[in-house]
C-alpha cells in the first residue's frame, strides 16, 4: 500500500518538474562517468602491454650485448626490487622448457604456455596473455617475447596497481554521485518554484476572486515572459468581466427604478377592473389598456436587454452583407405615414448603395431609432434629413431635424439610459432609444454624436468604419 | 386538427389550451418532457406546442428525440430566452418556429395555423377573398364591391397580410416582423397609422367596415357576422 503511494506520480507539476531534472541530471552523470572510467582502464592496460613489451626490448638487447649471465641476474634483481609476489620472469627454450626463472613460489600454476609459444614460432613478435591464477588475488598480465635464438622471455606482472586505481575512482565517485544527485534535485526544485511562482500568484488571486474578492488582480511583475503575459490576459479578462458585472448591477438598479410606473398603472387599471362594476365594453376596455401597458413594458425590457447584448458584444451570430441605403430607406418608407400626419417632410440625401457587413437587425434599430426621435421633436411643416456618406473607410449617418432642439444642459446626457429632456416628458417613449443607439454603434466600433441650438433643431451623428466592419468579418 | 402542448406552467398551459379550443383544435396537455415524448409518440398530432424548460426532459431534447425517430410533427418551440443564439440553436434541434416569452396568444394561433397549412401542404392560394373585397396576388389587383382600389406597395402588403390572417386578430409586433420584416418593436405609432390610411381606402366608402380594432391586442380583418 505505501509502495504504490510512493510509486504514483507525484501531482503537482514542480514536484513532477523537480523530479525529470533530477532524473536525467543522474543519468547523465552516470553516463559520463562510464565513458571516462572506460577510457581510463583502456588506457592503463594499453601502457602496461606497452611496458612489457619494451621490457622485453630492452633484455633482447642487453642479451646480445652483455650475454645471457647479465640477462639473469638483471632478472633477479628486477623481481626483487618491484617485489617477488608481483612480477615474475622466466627463460624458456621454444619448446617450453625453462632455462631460467626468478622466485616461482607466488606463480605456481602459471603453465608454459605452448600456446603462446607456438605463436612466437610462427612468427610472432610478441604474445600477451591475461592470466587469472588461483593463488593471485588480482589478474596477471603476461608477456612472451624472444630475445635470442631459442630462448624466450616470459613477464608476468600482477594487476594490482591497475585495479586499486580504478577501484578508489568507483569508491570516490559513488559518494560524490549521491551528493550531486541531491544538489540536482535541489536545483531543480528551485528552478521549477521560480518558474511556476507566476502560476501560483496567477492561482492564488482567482482563488480569492472566487472567495469574493472581486476587484483583485494578479501582482504585475515587469518579467515580459510567457507567466507576465498570462497575468496580463488574465487581469484583462478580470477587468472585462468586472465592466460587464458592473453594467449589469447598473441595468437592474435601472429596471427596478424605472420599470415601477408602467407596473403601477398596470396594477391600477386591473384593480379599477376587478373592483368597479362596469359594462363588458369598458372592461374590455381596461383589459386592452393594461395589454398596452405589458408591450410596453416588455419593450422596455427588450431594449434594455439588446443595450446589454450590444454593450457586452455578445450576440453577434448573424453577420452578412448589408446595404445601409435600402435600410435607410425602407426605414424611412416605415416613418413616412407619421411624417406625413404631423407634415413633417423626410428628406433622403443617399448615394447608390453602401456595403457593410454586420447583423441587419442593428442597422434597422440604429436608423429607426434616429429617425422616431428626430420626428417626435419636430413640429408640423418640419423636416427630418437623413444622410448617408461613405468617405475614407467612415460610413457617416446622420439625422438632423429643425425641431425645438435641446438645450446645452441636456445635451451632454441624451444617450443616458432613461434620461428624459423635461420636453420629452409629454412624448410617448422609453428614454431608451438613443441609448440603444449609442450601445449598438458602439458595437460595431464606432460611435454617435450629437449637436444642436435650442429652438431650431438637432443633429444626430452615427460613425462607423466600413473596413473595421469588414475586417472583423471573419467566415469561419 | 390536434395540438399537444408541453407546458409546465399550469397557468399559462391553461390560457393556451382554452384558446386553441376556442379556435376550434383539439389540444392535449402535458407538463412535463417525458410525457410529452410518450404522447407525441403514441398519437398522430398536427402540431406540437413545446416549451424548453421542462422538468425531466427539456424542450430541445425532446424535439431531438422526436427527430431521431423520424417523427415529423411540426413544432413550435416556447422560450423565454429571446438571443438569436437561442433561437438558432432550437431551429437547428428540429423545432420549425420560435416564440418568445411573452407572447400575445394572436400570435401563436397564427404561427400553429401556418404550420398546420405548411405541413398539410396546402397549395398557396392566388386569390384571398373576405366578403367583397377580394386582393388578386399575380396581378396585385384590390377589388372592393366591383370597385379597383390602388394601394402602395407597403399598405398593399399589410392588407395581404391581414387577409391572409382574415378572421385572427394579428398584433403589432407580428405586422412590424411580417410586412416590414423588423424583429424588434421600435415603440412607435407606425402600425396605427399605417392601419388608419389603410382603413381610408379599404373601409371609408363602405358602410360595413372589415378592418377592426381589438383594443390592447391588435388588428383583425374579418367580416361582421
Amino acid at each position: 500500500m505505501y509502495l504504490s503511494k510512493i510509486l504514483r506520480p507525484p501531482r503537482t507539476l514542480a514536484s513532477r518538474l523537480t523530479l525529470w531534472y533530477a532524473g536525467i541530471f543522474t543519468i547523465s552523470t552516470l553516463v559520463a562517468f562510464g565513458a571516462f572510467y572506460l577510457v581510463i582502464s583502456t588506457v592503463l592496460s594499453k601502457n602496461n602491454d606497452l611496458d612489457l613489451m619494451a621490457d622485453v626490448r630492452e633484455y633482447s638487447s642487453m642479451l646480445a650485448a652483455e650475454g645471457i649471465d647479465k640477462v639473469k641476474a638483471e632478472m633477479a634483481w628486477e623481481a626483487l626490487s618491484d617485489g617477488q609476489e608481483h612480477i615474475f620472469l622466466r627463460l624458456l627454450s621454444m619448446d617450453g622448457k625453462e632455462m631460467a626463472a626468478t622466485d616461482m613460489s607466488a606463480w605456481r600454476s602459471v603453465g608454459t604456455g605452448s600456446r603462446a609459444l607456438e605463436k612466437l614460432q610462427r612468427g610472432a613478435d610478441y604474445v600477451l596473455e591475461t592470466l587469472d591464477l588461483p593463488e593471485q588475488e588480482f589478474k596477471v598480465r603476461t608477456v612472451y617475447g624472444s630475445i635470442g635464438p631459442d630462448l624466450v622471455l616470459q613477464i608476468g606482472e600482477s594487476l594490482e596497481e591497475d585495479a586499486e586505481f580504478l577501484e578508489l575512482h568507483r569508491t570516490v565517485f559513488i559518494p560524490l554521485m549521491a551528493v550531486m544527485v541531491i544538489i540536482a534535485a535541489i536545483v531543480g526544485w528551485l528552478m521549477a518554484r521560480r518558474a511556476l511562482t507566476g502560476v501560483e500568484e496567477v492561482t492564488q488571486t482567482a482563488i480569492e476572486i472566487s472567495k469574493g474578492a472581486l476587484d483583485k488582480r494578479v501582482p504585475f511583475k515587469a518579467r515580459g515572459d510567457e507567466i507576465e503575459r498570462l497575468a496580463t490576459t488574465f487581469n484583462y479578462m478580470l477587468d472585462h468581466i468586472n465592466a460587464l458585472i458592473k453594467g449589469m448591477r447598473e441595468m437592474s438598479d435601472n429596471i427596478a427604478h424605472d420599470l415601477r410606473s408602467p407596473l403601477a398603472r398596470i396594477r391600477g387599471v386591473a384593480e379599477m377592473a376587478v373592483t368597479t362594476s362596469g359594462t363588458e365594453e369598458e372592461h374590455k376596455a381596461m383589459a386592452g389598456s393594461m395589454l398596452e401597458e405589458c408591450d410596453r413594458l416588455l419593450g422596455m425590457i427588450n431594449a434594455m436587454l439588446d443595450i446589454a447584448e450590444a454593450e457586452s458584444g455578445a450576440g453577434e451570430t448573424k453577420l452578412e452583407e448589408v446595404d445601409l441605403v435600402s435600410i435607410v430607406q425602407r426605414a424611412c418608407e416605415l416613418f413616412e405615414a407619421i411624417a406625413e400626419e404631423n407634415s413633417v417632410t423626410i428628406v433622403g440625401d443617399l448615394p447608390e448603395n453602401c456595403l457593410l457587413y454586420g447583423e441587419a437587425r442593428k442597422f434597422q434599430r440604429m436608423v429607426a431609432n434616429l429617425l422616431d426621435n428626430a420626428l417626435k421633436f419636430t413640429p408640423p411643416e418640419g423636416t427630418v434629413t437623413v444622410s448617408l456618406k461613405a468617405d475614407k473607410g467612415q460610413v457617416v449617418i446622420s439625422v438632423s431635424d429643425n425641431g425645438i432642439g435641446i438645450s446645452e444642459d441636456d445635451l451632454p446626457h441624451v444617450f443616458k439610459r432613461f434620461y428624459r429632456c423635461d420636453n420629452s416628458r409629454a412624448q410617448r417613449g422609453t428614454g431608451l432609444g438613443l441609448s440603444l443607439v449609442k450601445a449598438i454603434a458602439g458595437s460595431l466600433g464606432g460611435s454617435v454624436s450629437a449637436t444642436s441650438n435650442l429652438g431650431k433643431g438637432s443633429t444626430f451623428t452615427v460613425t462607423l468604419p466600413q473596413m473595421v466592419l469588414s475586417h472583423q468579418f471573419q467566415p469561419s | 386538427m390536434r395540438v399537444l402542448l408541453v407546458e409546465d406552467d399550469l397557468k399559462l398551459a391553461s390560457f393556451i389550451s382554452k384558446g386553441l379550443r376556442e379556435a376550434g383544435l383539439a389540444v392535449d396537455h402535458c407538463a412535463d418532457g417525458e410525457d410529452g415524448l410518450h404522447m407525441a409518440l403514441s398519437e398522430p398530432y398536427d402540431a406540437a406546442i413545446i416549451d424548453i424548460m421542462l422538468p425531466k426532459m427539456d424542450g430541445l431534447s425532446l424535439i431531438d428525440e422526436l427527430r431521431k425517430i423520424k417523427n415529423s410533427t411540426p413544432v413550435i418551440i416556447l422560450s423565454a430566452k429571446r438571443s438569436v443564439d437561442d433561437r438558432i440553436r432550437g431551429l437547428q434541434a428540429g423545432g420549425d418556429d420560435y416564440l418568445v416569452k411573452p407572447f400575445s396568444f394572436a400570435e401563436l394561433l397564427a404561427r400553429v395555423q401556418a404550420l398546420i397549412r405548411r405541413a398539410s401542404g396546402t397549395s398557396e392560394p392566388t386569390t384571398l377573398v373576405v366578403g367583397d373585397l377580394s386582393m388578386d396576388l399575380r396581378t396585385r389587383k384590390v377589388m372592393r364591391g366591383g370597385q379597383k382600389i390602388d394601394l402602395p406597395p407597403l399598405e398593399f402588403s399589410l392588407l395581404e397580410y391581414l387577409m391572409r390572417n382574415a378572421g385572427s386578430v394579428v398584433s403589432k409586433t407580428m405586422i412590424m416582423e411580417h410586412v416590414w420584416d423588423y424583429n424588434f418593436d421600435p415603440q412607435t405609432n407606425v402600425v396605427e397609422v399605417r392601419i388608419c390610411k389603410l382603413r381610408d381606402k379599404i373601409d371609408k366608402d363602405f358602410d360595413k367596415k372589415l378592418i377592426h380594432t381589438v383594443y390592447g391586442a391588435g388588428y383583425v380583418l374579418e367580416q361582421d357576422s
